[in-house]
């Protein structure tokens, strides 16, 4: 090689607890070719000395598929939110800043707790009730080209990126974000799904649901598995908008 | 083949004294069935394990409250229609009355005092203008302070438009109160005869106040054009991300039709 030895320089916010402040502390590693924040949070793991020489606690993040499918090594690099699997060395600007999704509660360092997200699943009936407690033999069929529509939206692993970047979830707003909304698009376009569309529907017209949405749109710009989620929005929100006259003026029978 | 019919025990579990769950356990499945009870009928039953079955029973019932509540949904859409039907519209109109004033003294005179004496005005002033703007302006500063804006880290072309959008708004209550208790608050106290073209010209005779103008009429338009855009998102008319791009050129040209008509009239006034 003949070159002198390059490195890589990590800036990371760290916390010991939820409830103590955080604190940055550099790192300062070898170069490899091909690395990404992952492998290089390995290093650090298995060498934690920190840029001033002085032995420290290991990074605690979290990880689990490595192939930008399970959502759990969101964290923000650089200012923008993202996984950290895919975050590949050599295309991030040095040094690499990693900070926690502070949208969430900070459980210790980048690991962050989702929860709140799975809680939201849970409110807007994301799921496809079974209504007997016998076999009811096959339900109705999805036509190929709507499955195929529907499998870009069952995509969303859950990672909370969408949350992160919108100005809308905060602390002063309980709004729930883009993911859970587009789940009850996928949920109401199943044909089973739909028979209790209009119970999703009224979930999401309740506190900060659909309506706390602000349209800054950065949901969509950021969402690593290209989830069309604006356009999910905007579609239930004329789905709402027909719930709301239906509710009104409707029958007792809100689903058709 | 016979199958046997699976024993199950009812478990109702009420939360703050209200039947809202009935757990079927099955013992042959070691799964329950759930029936969630919305107004004592069920709503919606599914195979879960309990302590799911607990945790949504939890999330529909907060202290015993349906959390179907939607007043902010409704005050949220409210907030939307009001902006454009019948704030927007007020506010082309009066930008168009305005440019009566590139006609000359007599033509702009002879407009305002038309509006000013429209039968039923003050009616018409109240329930088209005072009522729907202080709605639109005080839950329109609750959402602008209820929003972390972050354009640094996510200057995207909409989240920019986002910020502008909070950041127009709060200006303009500001503007519009002073401009309100500059004009027609004079002509209600007596302390002015009309708002006629001679007030308007004192007014703007000051540089200082030619900009608050200048910038007040342009945060207005800007408001309304990209509260049209987002009006047209929150109804559910635009949908596709074609025709959402295709609202943003719209709703350009808007801004800049209006834009050109309010300065054209603010500059008549010189």
């Amino acid at each position: 090689m003949g070159e002198a030895a390059k490195t890589v320089i990590f800036e990371i916010e760290r916390r010991n607890s939820t409830d103590e402040n955080s604190y940055w502390e550099k790192f300062e590693l070898p170069y490899k070719a091909n690395m990404n924040v992952i492998s290089a949070l390995m290093e650090i793991r298995r060498n934690p000395v920190n840029m001033e020489g002085k032995k420290t606690t290991p990074v605690n993040w979290d990880m689990n598929c490595l192939e930008e499918v399970c959502g759990a090594c969101s964290m923000v690099i650089n200012g923008k939110a993202r996984q950290s699997c895919t975050a590949l060395v050599d295309q991030l600007e040095q040094p690499i800043r990693l900070q926690p999704m502070k949208t969430f509660p900070v459980v210790r360092d980048l690991v962050i707790d989702r929860s709140r997200m799975f809680d939201s699943l849970k409110k807007v009936k994301a799921w496809v009730p079974i209504d007997g407690t016998h076999d009811l033999g096959d339900g109705p069929r999805m036509p190929e080209r709507k499955r195929q529509w529907a499998y870009e939206l069952s995509k969303c692993m859950t990672c909370g990126v969408c949350l992160e970047a919108c100005p809308n979830v905060n602390d002063k707003s309980d709004f729930i974000g883009a993911a859970p909304l587009s789940q009850v698009r996928l949920m109401n376009a199943h044909p089973t799904g739909a028979m209790n569309r209009d119970a999703r529907l009224n979930a999401i017209m309740g506190e900060g649901g659909l309506a706390s949405c602000g349209n800054s749109q950065n949901c969509v710009e950021s969402c690593p598995k290209g989830i069309p989620l604006t356009t999910s929005i905007a579609a239930l929100n004329r789905d709402t908008t027909v719930q709301m006259f239906r509710n009104f003026f409707g029958s007792d029978r809100m689903v058709d | 083949m016979r199958r046997e019919a699976p024993l199950f025990n009812v478990i109702t579990i009420c939360l703050k004294g209200i039947r809202c769950l009935d757990a079927l356990r099955g013992g042959e499945y070691n799964k329950y069935v759930i029936f969630l009870y919305h107004d004592g009928v069920a709503a919606s039953g599914a195979f879960v394990n309990f302590s799911f079955a607990l945790d949504a029973a939890n999330q529909c019932f907060e202290g015993g409250k349906i959390l179907d509540n939607n007043r902010e949904f409704l005050m949220r859409r409210l907030h939307s229609l009001l902006g454009i039907i019948p704030i927007g519209l007020f506010l082309t109109q009066h930008l168009i009355v305005n440019h009566f004033a590139t006609q000359g003294v007599e033509s702009f005179n002879k407009a305002s005092e038309f509006m000013a004496n429209l039968p039923f005005v003050i009616f018409l002033e109240i329930f088209v203008i005072y009522l729907p703007i202080l709605y639109h302006a005080f839950y329109g500063l609750y959402i602008a302070f209820t929003s972390k804006n972050n354009p640094g880290h996510y200057s995207y072309l909409r989240n920019i438009l986002f910020v502008a959008q909070r950041y127009t708004g709060v200006f303009l209550v500001v503007f519009i109160a002073w401009h309100v208790f500059e004009t027609r608050f004079q002509v209600a106290i007596g302390a002015a005869a009309a708002a006629d073209f001679n007030m308007m010209e004192n007014i703007l005779s000051n540089p200082f106040m030619l900009a608050f103008y200048i910038v007040g009429v342009l945060a207005a338009v800007f408001h309304l054009s990209n509260g049209l855009w987002s009006f047209l998102v929150t109804w559910g008319i635009t949908q596709s991300e074609a025709s959402q791009r295709n609202a943003t050129y719209f709703t350009l040209l808007v801004f800049i039709v209006l834009s050109i008509i309010g300065i054209r009239a603010l500059f008549a006034f010189v």
